[in-house]
């Protein structure tokens, strides 16, 4: 899979690509409009993560671009702004999905996983984890072929921790994840601790092994045994 | 006071001594000349009496108008002077003015007194000094109204730019342009006021830019903090102290990037950013809200009791719309007690959200304000109701608290 990265900010550049890469995705980057666009027209990208302020012009420009030369690659806009016109305008140009910083690299790779399973899979691939296997197109889970009855949260919690499988998922980024940036719940993460809980047993029950594993109090992290 | 009263005020004070000075000097005059006429009659009759002695060799007496009798001295002389002679047929006594002259008149001398009766130029002079009395009076009465109304429609022109001043907000970003006046001095204050006005929105626009900006500029470098934190913790090296420090360091971080979130939410309910409106049904946003809420809600073993019967429909953005119940409803999943109860209604376009409580909050006054915390050591990050109260402003939305029955009371007039 590769992805191209525009972003004009180097730091964070790196900082995606490393963290794309152990992924084992194959990263391009760009950091300005003029050599975003020279890649876009010689290289055909599966996903592209693209910066709407660039030095040169403008993402949306690009992502206009991009949709005329390679219509089947996935685009992710990173922006700065939470601005719903820059979202709409970006989503109705035909970006998959739209991200606001500041993000966490998980969101990130979990939203770009979920694009390429809508893009690369006409949208039902399963997802298959061991004994784990998940149908996004109608949400079931089956485990060790029983089917697993969970509530919303629980699946998108589950899918989040299958996308970012062997890393340490923080309190923040999970709660993020499930609940949106809008929500103000302080210091009380004691609700993922509950839905995470309640996922775990539910596994088990099914025959499955317990996969979740906290760190430090810090997190959770989903680790292969 | 007002600058009409004032003024009035003064008109009449002034008008009050210019009265009673003229009022005395009026007086005096009056008495004087009256005086005059009244001693001249008297000289002309004293003339008339001693031409008929003179002529005719008769003594007229009327008494007590009129006296004559022969004395001894021989001294000529006249002289006016004042008396009172009792009228013997009404018992009264009266003031007289007499003129008393001794005249030798065809060898003999005579006293020859003639007398008026004061009662008469009295009168006079009272009719007199009251007819310039209340002329005076009614002059100053109508100067008092010319010069009130004059100074009404004068005035109008400040007294309708007052108003406009009144109104200025710096939120609708525009100078305020008032209206021009034949005055030369408010016309001058108007441009003064315009340009003043102009300065202010200008340095207000450019402050509002620098503190949105820099909370744009902020998110990037907040990222990239974040990101590498998020690689620090996944690699492995640290030991379990260096691990409690990055996990300090990265919920700081956290905390730092939601406030400016919400800041910049803030700023952007309060530059009405939010355009995109349509009709939204509140019944329906609360009922989605406690779908995604139920977890919460059960892990906190509150009890949720709703009366969502009524319905309210309103124009506002959906965001805003989504914003407003969910910082309402956490708000009250937040500050609630083990156990303790939730209770959102909508009656007659009002919407009320309670929660149970302990007590009132030790400074209610302030629970909309930003940064408000009533438990100082939460990590709350104290804008989710400064949110609220911001959306209801610009929403024209009356919005209060209260507590009572041990509940904390939100109550919104739809």
């Amino acid at each position: 899979m590769k992805i191209l990265i525009i972003e004009d900010e180097l730091d964070l550049l790196q900082e995606i690509k490393g963290f794309l890469e152990k992924e084992g995705f194959v990263c391009e980057t760009a950091q300005d409009y003029l050599s975003a666009d020279e890649k876009i027209w010689i290289y055909h990208y599966d996903i592209a993560i693209v910066d709407i302020t660039l030095p040169g012009g403008s993402g949306l420009q690009l992502i206009e671009k991009l949709k005329q030369i390679h219509p089947d690659t996935g685009i992710l806009i990173v922006s700065a702004k939470n601005s719903l016109d820059d979202k709409l305008t970006g989503l109705d140009i035909g970006a998959d999905d739209y991200i606001t910083k500041p993000f966490h690299l998980a969101e990130l790779n979990s939203r770009i996983k979920s694009v390429l399973r809508r893009r690369k899979f006409e949208g039902a691939p399963e997802i298959v984890f061991n004994e784990i296997v998940i149908q996004p197109e109608d949400g079931s889970v089956k485990v060790n072929n029983t089917k697993l009855i969970l509530t919303k949260k629980e699946y998108e919690l589950l899918i989040f921790f299958i996308a970012n499988k062997n890393r340490l998922l923080t309190k923040e980024s999970i709660a993020e994840h499930l609940w949106g940036d809008n929500i103000d719940l302080a210091d009380n993460f004691d609700f993922i601790y509950t839905h995470i809980n309640n996922l775990r047993k539910k596994i088990f029950r099914c025959g499955g092994n317990d996969y979740i594993q906290n760190v430090y109090g810090m997190g959770y992290k989903f680790t292969d045994l | 006071m007002k600058l009409l009263n004032k003024i009035n005020i003064r008109y009449l004070l002034f008008s009050l001594g210019v009265l009673i000075i003229l009022g005395i000097a009026i007086n005096f005059v009056l008495f004087y000349i009256i005086s005059e006429e009244l001693d001249e009659k008297l000289l002309n009759i004293q003339k008339r009496v001693t031409a008929q002695i003179k002529d005719e060799k008769f003594i007229p007496v009327i008494k007590p108008y009129i006296e004559v009798v022969e004395v001894a001295d021989r001294q000529e002389r006249s002289y006016f002077s004042d008396t009172i002679i009792e009228n013997l047929h009404e018992n009264e006594w009266e003031e007289f003015r007499q003129l008393i002259s001794i005249k030798t008149i065809n060898g003999k001398t005579f006293k020859i007194i003639v007398r008026e009766s004061k009662l008469e130029s009295d009168e006079l002079f009272e009719s007199i000094a009251l007819i310039i009395f209340l002329t005076f009076i009614v002059l100053v009465f109508i100067l008092f109204v010319v010069n009130s109304r004059i100074a009404k429609s004068v005035w109008l022109p400040f007294y309708n730019n007052l108003k406009l001043v009144t109104n200025f907000s710096l939120n609708d970003l525009s100078p305020l342009h008032l209206k021009p006046t034949n005055i030369k001095e408010f016309n001058e204050l108007n441009n003064v006021i315009f340009s003043l006005t102009e300065k202010v929105i200008s340095d207000y626009k450019s402050v509002k830019q620098f503190s949105e900006n820099a909370s744009h500029e902020i998110q990037t470098p907040l990222t990239i903090i974040s990101a590498k934190l998020e690689s620090l913790i996944n690699s492995n090296g640290l030991n379990a102290e260096q691990l409690e420090k990055v996990k300090s360091i990265y919920s700081s971080v956290h905390r730092l990037s939601k406030l400016n979130k919400s800041l910049l939410l803030l700023t952007k309910i309060e530059n009405k950013q939010f355009k995109d409106v349509e009709e939204i049904s509140i019944r329906k946003v609360i009922e989605e809200k406690l779908i995604e809420f139920q977890e919460l809600i059960s892990l906190g073993n509150l009890k949720l009791e709703t009366s969502l019967n009524e319905d309210i429909l309103m124009v506002i953005s959906p965001l805003l719309a989504d914003i407003l119940i969910n910082n309402l409803i956490s708000n009250s999943i937040n500050h609630n007690k083990e156990k303790g109860k939730i209770k959102i209604e909508i009656k007659e376009r009002q919407l009320s959200i309670s929660n149970s409580g302990d007590a009132i909050l030790s400074n209610s006054g302030n629970i909309f304000n930003r940064f408000y915390k009533d438990n100082p050591s939460s990590k709350s990050v104290g804008l989710g109701l400064a949110i609220v109260k911001k959306i209801c402003d610009t929403h024209n939305i009356k919005i209060t608290y209260s507590f009572k029955e041990n509940k904390h009371f939100f109550l919104l007039d739809l």
